[in-house]
């Protein structure tokens, strides 16, 4: 494959993630480091590095988002599962993400890379309970 | 070409940048993340200009035919103000921010009302690096040495936008990514996020037990650049003030490495001559640096027989002066504490390694950097400026000259080749100076005769091109006979723990002091040195000898991580 994009894009949808191995070949086949790798996987949101949790929960925290109420959910998806972001465990990893290029829907959110707009407090907590994560 | 700077019309043939324009021109701009030896990626903006009327960054664009130039008024200090403001919101410490600034020729900002946008946990997982990202202000320098110059790639950013931060290989600890120690990452960080681990606080307490004999020994890259860390100008030489300044700090002996690197030479020198006699394992590379010697160990594993087998100078003198020195002076091996003084991350680590220690009795117990070294004389108040000269401590006594130019790349190849001819031919090598062997490129090829006998030999500094040169010997391994490689540019004289700044003049400068500096030695060859002799005749016997294999010679083993 002649892209690096187009190759972590298969990888991304076949298993929903990237992991440490896949960036090792990919590091092989492309001739680059591993470190140069994981700097352009981390720079897309639509990728999720490798994860032990089942669930990977993105809040959208880019300024439209933001100001849009964005920050409120952040804090009160904080409350609603009882951790912090960026932490993780076995059931979920909760991240703040840079745009997602839905700014006119937001403020929203991915799921296992499914979206949520026009999100607030009161959708947020269903959509948590929908998700038996709380 | 024609440009206006600040009102004045200059005249200008060769293309250059703005910030270099006005620097020829006395002009002051203040920089954050410009570093002469590296790329201007224009990150920071405190460099920020007026060109015709429109702000611009200095520091990465060139000058152009009837440019007008204005480097200061309201609005442009208004704006670096802004742009100082907004790379330093992760700064914790205010007080520390503010110092910098100054020290970057910032007018002073009003106050810090950026919010910090990531923060990360203090990595000090390393033996030789801490990184401490929550000074980071992105200036991306780190990541220009490790990627561009070393090609090591231990570091990298993560994510995007505001949510950009440097960070360690995958996210993973910097002891578990390919990180060889070598510090230059420390040495261009303009803030100290990533420093050393230091160590001289532990010396500073252990100075005042009085059961213990504490032993300095400083590397010959130390005495050309520790007057830097004092306001001197680079390029001098401190030697005997040095010594004085360590000696009322409360070390008991102060030693000279280059001792060792003459040991290093008898070694390897016999060594070559051994390899070339029986034709096996050639080329012989050094293997004085152990940022290389990680560098191999994890990346090119299986050229590890390449490896001269001989310790480091410091190592060899550690062991010495644990069992010699021991003996001689009837002090328990146990109760001495060998201090070594060096221009090296990475040797902290080595000096930790299991192969190097004899006994159960470590060789080297402590590793500071140059930085750590002035630190610890300026807490006890000393200037060095202000000291007496004194010498080195006998009975291991000075150095030879052929030690003394280990510190610049090149060093250690033309003082083995000094000895090796001496010990091939009998006579002197006739030009001394071996002159194709110096220069400043990190890729220098030159073949040399000994007797009847051409050896290829080639001289490397930066791990970019010992990358280099090990591609080359995947296709013809026997190109050369003998390869030199340093991991800093430069060589020890811009190691990862020298002063900062440290730019390619600064380095040159203290290169010349080095070199000026084995000229002034009464003998100039490892194998004329009568202290070297004499420790051979009294304890180890000969080069290579059982004794010697014992305590100065090492083992390596293969460290590859899976090419993270
Ligand atoms: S700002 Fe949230 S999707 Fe663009
Ligand atoms: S010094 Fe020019 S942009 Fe930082």
């Amino acid at each position: 494959m002649k892209f690096l994009l187009e190759y972590l894009q298969k990888i991304q949808n076949k298993n929903g993630f990237i992991s440490e191995s896949d960036i090792l070949e990919a590091s092989k086949q492309f001739q680059l480091s591993p470190a140069e790798i994981f700097e352009t996987i981390s720079s897309y949101e639509k990728f999720n590095l490798w994860t032990t949790s089942e669930k990977v929960i993105k809040i959208c925290d880019s300024p439209i988002c933001h100001s849009k109420g964005g920050e409120n959910l952040i804090k009160l998806a904080e409350k609603l599962l009882n951790t912090k972001i960026g932490t993780y465990n076995k059931k979920f990893i909760i991240e703040s993400c840079q745009c997602l290029g839905e700014c006119d829907k937001g403020p929203v959110m991915t799921i296992n890379d499914e979206l949520f707009t026009n999100l607030n407090e009161e959708k947020l907590k269903q959509i948590f309970k929908d998700q038996k994560l709380i | 070409m024609l440009v206006t700077i600040d009102g004045k019309k200059i005249k200008v043939n060769k293309k250059c940048t703005i910030l270099e324009l006005a620097t020829k021109n006395g002009i002051k701009i203040p920089t954050l993340c410009y570093h002469p030896d590296l790329r201007s990626d224009g990150k920071c903006g405190v460099c920020v200009v007026e060109v015709n009327g429109k702000l611009m960054t200095s520091c990465n664009n060139d000058i152009s035919d009837g440019m007008i130039i204005q480097t200061t008024n309201e609005r442009i200090i208004k704006q670096r103000k802004i742009n100082a403001q907004l790379v330093g919101c992760n700064f914790e410490d205010e007080e520390e921010f503010r110092k910098w600034l100054k020290l970057s020729n910032m007018p002073d900002i009003d106050e810090l009302k950026f919010k910090p946008h990531a923060s990360q946990e203090l990595d000090d997982s390393s033996h030789d690096i801490v990184m401490d990202f929550k000074n980071c202000v992105l200036c991306g320098r780190c990541i220009q040495k490790c990627r561009d110059i070393q090609t090591v790639n231990a570091i990298c950013y993560k994510g995007r936008a505001n949510a950009t931060v440097v960070t360690k290989s995958l996210g993973k600890k910097l002891i578990d990514t390919n990180c060889v120690g070598c510090g230059q990452c420390s040495l261009v960080c303009p803030t100290n996020a990533i420093r050393e681990k230091e160590s001289y606080k532990e010396i500073k307490k252990l100075l005042k037990d009085p059961k213990k004999h504490i032993i300095a020994q400083t590397a010959p890259s130390i005495r050309v650049a520790l007057g830097e860390e004092f306001g001197l100008e680079a390029g001098i030489s401190v030697t005997g003030q040095m010594v004085s300044a360590l000696k009322k700090v409360g070390f008991k002996k102060v030693f000279d490495t280059n001792f060792g690197a003459d040991l290093t030479i008898m070694e390897e020198a016999s060594e070559l001559i051994e390899r070339i006699r029986k034709n096996k394992d050639l080329p012989l590379i050094t293997s004085c640096c152990p940022a290389w010697i990680n560098f191999i160990e994890t990346f090119y594993p299986e050229y590890l027989n390449h490896l001269s087998s001989c310790k480091s100078p410091h190592q060899m003198f550690g062991a010495l002066i644990k069992t010699y020195y021991a003996q001689k002076t009837k002090i328990n091996p146990r109760d001495i504490i060998v201090v070594s003084i060096m221009p090296c991350t990475a040797k902290k680590y080595e000096s930790c390694r299991e192969e190097m220690s004899v006994g159960g009795i470590r060789d080297v117990d402590f590793v500071i950097t140059t930085r750590e070294c002035a630190k610890l004389i300026k807490s006890f108040n000393i200037d060095l400026k202000l000291e007496k000269k004194m010498q080195f401590d006998n009975p291991m006594g000075p150095g030879s000259g052929g030690g003394a130019i280990f510190a610049s790349s090149g060093g250690v190849m033309e003082s083995a080749i000094r000895t090796a001819h001496y010990f091939l031919t009998g006579k002197e090598y006739s030009a001394i100076d071996f002159k194709v062997l110096r220069g400043n490129s990190g890729f220098r090829e030159a073949s040399i005769k000994i007797g009847n006998k051409t050896l290829n030999l080639a001289i490397i500094h930066s791990l970019k091109n010992a990358r280099k040169i090990l591609e080359i010997l995947k296709k013809t391994r026997h190109k050369y006979h003998f390869i030199e490689i340093m991991a800093c540019p430069g060589g020890c004289i811009g190691g990862g723990g020298q002063p900062k700044p440290t730019s390619k003049e600064i380095i040159k400068k203290r290169a010349k002091a080095s070199y000026e500096e084995d000229k002034s030695l009464e003998f100039r060859q490892a194998h004329k040195n009568p202290n070297i002799i004499k420790v051979y005749m009294e304890f180890l016997g000969k080069p290579l000898g059982k004794l010697s294999k014992k305590l100065l010679h090492t083992k390596y083993s293969d460290k590859s991580k899976c090419g993270l």
